[in-house]
């Protein structure tokens, strides 16, 4: 599948019209990186112009987080589809997980510049990215809560450990 | 003709963050709605009808485990309700039951893909609202919760309770939009 395709292919955007999908290449670059690449380091600030959204279309991508109350590092893996860099780019809080090439990887990216882009120029594709956008961060949102709640309720918060999903 | 009350609502609530024209298109679809205490607006489980953004009032999120209701935080002027449910349909995490009399502007939850396809600059501007709550939410929550693992920390002790409070009215948005 060529670049475009792994795009504009991608069930994240299945629910697009056809022209706006076809928008997408307009904002998003898309490149290939080798394998140990890190593209964000946890704890760093990013750059208000530099931040942005990553988007895995092939290969795999590990995040690494070290809980803030110490401990050992909880990663998880990252496959075609899946997002990061989402939560840096709106609140320029500090980067919450390091972001590693696990593969060869092709990802697509959008800075804020392109976003800005994006929302004067094709308003209607950024709602309906921001939308999309909106849905991730909900359900990372809902598991955490629902961690927090069985943990509070039952008395249990030693099942907190690792509960937090960078996004 | 705009509906000078909600206008002047949501430009007092969130104004800050949409223009003008965005502010005037929005309070044309909300309504403003008022209740007493002990009204549920969300409950636990269930798919919300409704985005509520608190303009007046308290009101108690909780959760009822096993028949016994656990108040995780108050919230208040600023705050959302059912904005979970509102960008993503799905059950609610937690009920929302008011603990004085309140008042709120209230927009229907299927109105969000219509807002998109009508006036996707208004739509935008207020997902972007949207997205630094639910970011911010997850990123001081998702802090706190870091910091407690330590298993013999009984939450319902008076010792820790303090620290689920703070971190319940982070969760849940208690500082307002």
């Amino acid at each position: 599948m060529d670049k475009r395709g792994m795009l504009i292919g991608l069930p994240l955007f299945a629910g697009f019209p056809a022209a706006e999908r076809e928008l997408l290449e307009d904002v998003f670059v898309v490149v290939r990186k080798r394998r140990g690449t890190v593209f964000m380091k946890q704890g760093e600030r990013a750059q208000s112009a530099r931040a942005g959204i990553f988007l895995v279309l092939d290969g795999e991508v590990t995040v690494s987080r070290v809980p803030v109350g110490g401990g050992s590092a909880v990663e998880h893996a990252l496959g075609r589809g899946e997002l990061f860099g989402v939560v840096a780019l709106v609140t320029d809080h500090p980067r919450s997980a390091t972001c590693t090439a696990a593969t060869d990887v092709t990802v697509a990216y959008i800075d804020r510049p392109a976003c800005q882009y994006m929302h004067s120029r094709h308003t209607r594709l950024a709602a309906r990215f921001e939308h999309m956008l909106a849905r991730q961060l909900v359900k990372d949102l809902r598991l955490l809560t629902e961690t927090l709640v069985g943990a509070f309720a039952h008395s249990d918060p030693g099942s907190l450990s690792g509960a937090v999903r960078a996004t | 003709m705009v509906k000078t009350e909600e206008y002047a609502l949501v430009q007092g609530l969130v104004g800050t963050a949409l223009d003008r024209a965005d502010v005037e298109y929005l309070a044309e679809r909300v309504e403003r709605v008022e209740g007493g205490p002990g009204q549920t607006l969300v409950r636990r489980g269930d798919h919300g009808d409704a985005l509520y953004l608190v303009v007046s009032g308290e009101l108690a999120v909780h959760v009822d485990v096993d028949g016994e209701r656990h108040d995780l935080a108050t919230i208040g002027p600023g705050s959302w309700v059912g904005e979970l449910h509102f960008i993503d349909p799905g059950p609610a995490t937690a009920s929302v039951t008011s603990a004085s009399d309140f008042v709120a502007l209230r927009m229907a939850s299927g109105e969000l893909p219509r807002l998109i396809e009508d006036n996707p600059h208004a739509a935008s501007s207020l997902l972007r609202v949207l997205i630094r709550e639910v970011a911010q939410r997850l990123v001081s929550a998702g802090s706190d919760a870091d910091e407690q693992r330590n298993p013999s920390d009984d939450p319902h002790t008076d010792a820790a309770r303090g620290w689920w409070d703070g971190m319940f009215g982070r969760l849940f948005g208690a500082g307002g939009a």
